[in-house]
C-alpha cells in the first residue's frame, strides 16, 4: 500500500478543505490486486492480473457534496483535489479539527491468494469444470471463472477517525449451458466469500459444477410457467432477494429522505408478525462483510423490521442526518471514484419455527420457487420483480412437475403482509447490488417461507 | 508518451519469451452534476486514467492492467507471464495495421461551457417537471460528462488513438396521489450540450410518464399486443446484441447458433450495425483492439445476414473482423459487442402506429431485464409498467405485470415500426424506432 504520503499529511490537507466546522471532509485511498482465470470450451482462455489505485476527496457542506478522484496518488496531485472541492464550496480558512485516532482492520486472511500459484488456481477449475460435464452429453458448454482480489483502504476523515482496512474476496462462478431436442437452459452457482485461498478446504468446486450441471439438465424438462396470482414457496438462500428488493432498498436513508413508500413507516406495522429482517455487516466471511464502513463508522448489525414493526432505517451520516438519525454503518462505495452512499450488507429474514416440509405440506397449489436469480425495485411505488432460476409447482401439498421462466412480481409493502410460514433453515447467497452506478458486494438470505399471493409472470396462460 | 513506453514494453515483453504485445490506454476528463428541490447537491469531477497490456506467446493470451501508467512495464511482463498459463489456441490473433479515418467524435466547446451554465439546465430540467403538475415531485436530475482518449498500440504496427466527448441528462421524479406514487423518468445523450434535448421538454416526459401511471391497476393475464418506445426497445435489442456474437454462437451460447441466411423476421424488415454513424453512442473509428468499424447489415429483408466479430472469432469462423472487438474499460481483453445496433425507420409515425395497434399495452418502463432475460436462450420475461390503449385511448395505466416472450418470436412478431429512430447506450449503442409487437405473453391476474 502506498507509505509515501502519512496520516498526518492527509489530515493536514482536510484541515485547508473543511475550512469551517460545519463542514465534514473524507480521503479514501484504495489498491486492489485482482486476479481472474477463466476456462471455457474445456481450455483456460484467460488470465487476468490487474492493479486498480485511486484517492477519492470527499468535501460536504450540509446535505451539499464536492467530490474529485484520482489514480494518481501524490502529495502534489492530492492538493489538486483539494483545490477542486475547496473552490466548488468557496472555502476559506483553515479548520480546527479533533486529534486524530488510528485503527485498523485486516482482511481476515489465512491463506493469502497472492501467495499461490497459478497452476493451483487452474486445478480450481478444472475440477469444477470436468465435474460439470460429467453430468452428461446434454452438457453443451461449462464456463468457469475463478476471481480473487485483496483490497486495501485507507480512510482519513476530518473527525478524526484513520483507518486502515484490508479485504480479501475470492469467488467461483460457474454457468452451464444444457441442451436436448432444440431447447436449451442455463443455470448458474457463485459462491463467494470473504478471506484467502484457505475457503477451497470447506467448499468442492466439483460439487459446485455439479449442482450447476445438474440444474441446467433438469429445468430442460420443466414446462413453461403459468401466469396468474398463486401462493409462492421459497426456499432459502438466494430467496433473501424479495427483502433486497421489497424492502431493502426502500429503507435507504437517501430514499427515505426523499420519497421511499416506505418514508412515513417508522414505528408503523409494515408485515406480518413472523417477519424480523435484519442488515448485519458484522458476519464473519460472509461477502456482504467488514469492518469499518467507507467513511470510517464502525459496522453494526441493524434490525430493522422487528416482528412487524419497521424499527430503523440503514443510514450514513449525511442521509441520517436529513432523516433525523444516527449512522447505522451502513455507508458504503464501490472504491475511490464514488461518493458513499447507504447500502446494504448482508441483509436477512430471521429464522422461524416452522420447517420447509411442513411449509410445502399445507400449500394446495402454487409455486416452489428453489432458486431466485436477480431482481431490481422501484422504491418509490415499491413495485419490485425478481427471476425464478429453477421452479416447481406445488399440487395437494407435495411438489410436482418442473416450470421455467417464471418472474414473480409483487410491491414490497404488500407482500410483507402476506408472508405466513418461516422455516427455520437460514440460509444466505452472495451477489452484487447495483445502485447510482456502483456496486456493491451484499449476500440476501432467508429461511425457506410462504408468501401467500405474488404475481408469476410465466408463459403460459 | 506511448512512444517512450512501448519500445521497453515491447523489449520486457520480448525478454519474457512473448511475441506480440498490444497496449490499450484510455484517459477522460469526468464532471457528475446533480440537483435537489432548487439546489446543486453533488458536484463530482475527476481525471481517470488506467492501461491494459495484452500479450500473446506462443498461441497463449494473458493479460494485465494498472491504473499506474508507470508501472507499465512491470504490468506487460505480468501479462507475458500469465500468458505461460492459458491454453494454446491458433486462432489468438491481434489484428494488423489499417488506416482508419477519423470521426469528429469530440466536441471542443463542451468543456468551455461554465459548470454554472450546465447547473442552470438541471435546474430548469427540474422546474419544468415540477411545475407541470402539483402532483409532481423531483427525485433526481443528473448531468454527466465525459470527454475521453484512447489510444491503442501493438507490435503488429497498430497505432491509433481518437478522442471523443459525450453528456447525458437524465431525470427522475414522482406523482403522488391519494397515497399512491409512480415514478417517471426521461433520458439524453449528446456529444455536445447543443445535441441534448430540451430542457423543458425533458422535464415535462418524466411528469408526464409518471402522471400517465396514476391510478394503475393490474390487469388480467393474456396475450397482448405490445407497443415499446425506444428506450424499452432499445434494452430488448441489446439481448439480440449479445446472441449476435460470433463467439457465443461457436460456443454454444446463442440462440442465432445455426441461423445464417434463414429468414428470422419479416421481409421488410432490417437490422444494421453502423460503427461509424455519426449520431451514435457507440461510435468509435475503430475497435478496441484497432481494426477500423463499419457498417454490417445483420438482418436484410428479414434474413440473419452476419454475426459480429472480432479477430479471434473471425480467425475461427474464416471470415474478416467486423470490427466488433469492443471493451468497455481497459481492465479486460476485447470481446464482441455492436457498436450501434439499430432497427431502421419505418414509415408511420408514432401517433398512427398507437392508432393502428387497436387494444394495446403500451409500455412506459421494463424492470429486472438483468435477471429476468436469458442471451443464451432467448427467454425473456420482465415486470413492466405502462398504459392500457384503446384506439390510441388511455383506459388505465398499468402495474405489476410481467411482459415474457423468446427473441426469435419477438423478432418474428414486429409488426409495425415507427418513424422516430432513437439511441441508447445499452450493450454498446442501441437504436430503435416506436415498435408495436403483435404478441407477447402479458401475466398480472
Amino acid at each position: 500500500m502506498n507509505h509515501k504520503i502519512s496520516n498526518k499529511e492527509l489530515f493536514d490537507v482536510l484541515h485547508t478543505v473543511v475550512g469551517n466546522q460545519e463542514r465534514y471532509a473524507d480521503v479514501y485511498i484504495s489498491g486492489t490486486k485482482s486476479v481472474s482465470v477463466t476456462l471455457e470450451d474445456d481450455k483456460v482462455e484467460l488470465i487476468n492480473d490487474g492493479q486498480d489505485n485511486g484517492i477519492g476527496l470527499r468535501l460536504t457542506q450540509a446535505d451539499k457534496i464536492a467530490y474529485a478522484y484520482s489514480n494518481i496518488i501524490n502529495r502534489q496531485n492530492i492538493d489538486l483535489l483539494a483545490g477542486e472541492v475547496r473552490s466548488i464550496f468557496k472555502v476559506e480558512n483553515q479548520a480546527i479539527l479533533p486529534t486524530l485516532k488510528e485503527d485498523r482492520a485486516s482482511g481476515q486472511i489465512k491463506i493469502d491468494p497472492q501467495s499461490i500459484d497459478i497452476s493451483d488456481k487452474i486445478k480450481i477449475l478444472e475440477k469444477c469444470n470436468l465435474a460439470a460435464r460429467q453430468v452428461g452429453g446434454e452438457v453443451k458448454q461449462v464456463t468457469v471463472s475463478y476471481f480473487d482480489s485483496h483490497k486495501k483502504i485507507r480512510l482519513i476523515n476530518s473527525m478524526g477517525n484513520a483507518i486502515d482496512q484490508g479485504r480479501g474476496y475470492i469467488r467461483l462462478i460457474v454457468q452451464v449451458v444444457a441442451a436436448r431436442n432444440g431447447i436449451v437452459q442455463t443455470a448458474f452457482e457463485a459462491p463467494g466469500f470473504q478471506g484467502g485461498f484457505e475457503i477451497f478446504d470447506s467448499i468442492s468446486p466439483e460439487q459446485i459444477g455439479r449442482a450447476a450441471a445438474e440444474r441446467a439438465v433438469r429445468i430442460l424438462d420443466a414446462d413453461p410457467a403459468p401466469s396468474g396470482q398463486m401462493p409462492v414457496v421459497i426456499d432459502h438462500g438466494s430467496g433473501g432477494v424479495i427483502f433486497h428488493e421489497a424492502i431493502g432498498h426502500g429503507l435507504e436513508a437517501d430514499e427515505v429522505s426523499k420519497h421511499s413508500v416506505y418514508k412515513e413507516s417508522l414505528g408503523k406495522t409494515v408485515a406480518t408478525e413472523h417477519v424480523t429482517v435484519i442488515d448485519d455487516p458484522t458476519m464473519g466471511n460472509l461477502w456482504g462483510s467488514y469492518a469499518f464502513d467507507d467513511e470510517g463508522s464502525p459496522a453494526q448489525r441493524t434490525v430493522l423490521i422487528e416482528s412487524g414493526k419497521l424499527v430503523s432505517y440503514l443510514c450514513d451520516r449525511l442521509n441520517g442526518n436529513k432523516i433525523g438519525m444516527k449512522s447505522t454503518g451502513n455507508s458504503r462505495r464501490e472504491n475511490y471514484a464514488f461518493p458513499p452512499i447507504p447500502r446494504m450488507s448482508n441483509t436477512y429474514l430471521h429464522p422461524g419455527t416452522h420447517s420447509k416440509d411442513e411449509i410445502i405440506g399445507q400449500t394446495d397449489y402454487g409455486l416452489y420457487a428453489k432458486k431466485l436469480g436477480g431482481g431490481q425495485v422501484d422504491p418509490q411505488s415499491g413495485d419490485f420483480v425478481f427471476s425464478v432460476a429453477e421452479g416447481y409447482m406445488i399440487k395437494n401439498g407435495k411438489i410436482d412437475r418442473p416450470v421455467r421462466g417464471a418472474t414473480l412480481v409483487g410491491n414490497g409493502p404488500k407482500v410483507l403482509f402476506n408472508i405466513d410460514m418461516v422455516a427455520g433453515d437460514l440460509d444466505f447467497d452472495p451477489g452484487t447490488c447495483g445502485k447510482d452506478g456502483q456496486g456493491a458486494p451484499v449476500t440476501t438470505g432467508q429461511p425457506t417461507i410462504r408468501v401467500l399471493n405474488l404475481t408469476v409472470g410465466g408463459t403460459e396462460i | 508518451m506511448m512512444k517512450l513506453h512501448f519500445d521497453k514494453i515491447y523489449r520486457a515483453v520480448k525478454d519474457s519469451g512473448a511475441e506480440q504485445v498490444e497496449v490499450y490506454l484510455q484517459n477522460s476528463r469526468e464532471l457528475e452534476l446533480k440537483v435537489y428541490q432548487g439546489e446543486v447537491t453533488q458536484t463530482s469531477r475527476a481525471q481517470p486514467v488506467g492501461a491494459g497490456v495484452r500479450v500473446l506467446s506462443k498461441g497463449k493470451i494473458g493479460y494485465a492492467w494498472t491504473t499506474n501508467l508507470d508501472k507499465l512495464e512491470q504490468t506487460a511482463i505480468n501479462a507475458a507471464e500469465a500468458a505461460k498459463f492459458s491454453a494454446y489456441d491458433e486462432n489468438n490473433v491481434f489484428p494488423g495495421r489499417s488506416e482508419a479515418e477519423q470521426l469528429p467524435l469530440f466536441d471542443e466547446s463542451l468543456e468551455e461551457i461554465a459548470i454554472t451554465e450546465k447547473s442552470d439546465r438541471l435546474l430548469s430540467i427540474e422546474s419544468s417537471a415540477v411545475s407541470s403538475d402539483e402532483r409532481i415531485k423531483p427525485v433526481d436530475t443528473i448531468y454527466g460528462e465525459d470527454i475521453s482518449e484512447v489510444f491503442i498500440k501493438s507490435s503488429l504496427g497498430v497505432d491509433c488513438n481518437y478522442k471523443s466527448s459525450n453528456c447525458w441528462n437524465y431525470t427522475r421524479v414522482v406523482a403522488s396521489l391519494d397515497g399512491e406514487t409512480q415514478s417517471g423518468f426521461s433520458l439524453s445523450l449528446g456529444r455536445s450540450i447543443d445535441e441534448l434535448e430540451d430542457p423543458v421538454e425533458l422535464g415535462r416526459k418524466a411528469s408526464r410518464k409518471a402522471i400517465d401511471m396514476l391510478g394503475a391497476k393490474r390487469i388480467g393475464s393474456q396475450k397482448a399486443v405490445v407497443v415499446m418506445d425506444s428506450l424499452v426497445a432499445c434494452q430488448f435489442l441489446s439481448l439480440l446484441g449479445r446472441a449476435l456474437s460470433a463467439d457465443s454462437v461457436m460456443k454454444n451460447k446463442s440462440f442465432l447458433a445455426g441461423k445464417l441466411n434463414q429468414e428470422i423476421a419479416s421481409k421488410d424488415f432490417s437490422l444494421v450495425d453502423d460503427g461509424r454513424l455519426l449520431k451514435g453512442p457507440g461510435t468509435a473509428p475503430i475497435d478496441s483492439e484497432g481494426e477500423p468499424t463499419k457498417r454490417t447489415p445483420i438482418i436484410e429483408y428479414g434474413i440473419l445476414k452476419n454475426y459480429l466479430h472480432n479477430a479471434y472469432s473471425a480467425k475461427k469462423m474464416g471470415v474478416k473482423s467486423t470490427g466488433n472487438g469492443f471493451r468497455s474499460t481497459f481492465k479486460t481483453v476485447p470481446s464482441i459487442s455492436p457498436s450501434n445496433l439499430f432497427i431502421e425507420n419505418g414509415r408511420i409515425t408514432r401517433d398512427e402506429l398507437i392508432k393502428t395497434a387497436g387494444t394495446c399495452f403500451y409500455v412506459l418502463d421494463i424492470s429486472g431485464l438483468h435477471a429476468g432475460a436469458n442471451p443464451i436462450n432467448g427467454e425473456v420475461s420482465v415486470g413492466a409498467s405502462g398504459i392500457w390503449l384503446k384506439n390510441g385511448e388511455k383506459v388505465h395505466a398499468v402495474r405489476e405485470v410481467t411482459i415474457a416472450s423468446d427473441m426469435l418470436s419477438f423478432i418474428k412478431n414486429i409488426s409495425a415500426i415507427a418513424d422516430d429512430l432513437e439511441f441508447f447506450p445499452f450493450g454498446g449503442g442501441c437504436g430503435s424506432p416506436t415498435l408495436m409487437i403483435k404478441e407477447m405473453t402479458l401475466s398480472g391476474e
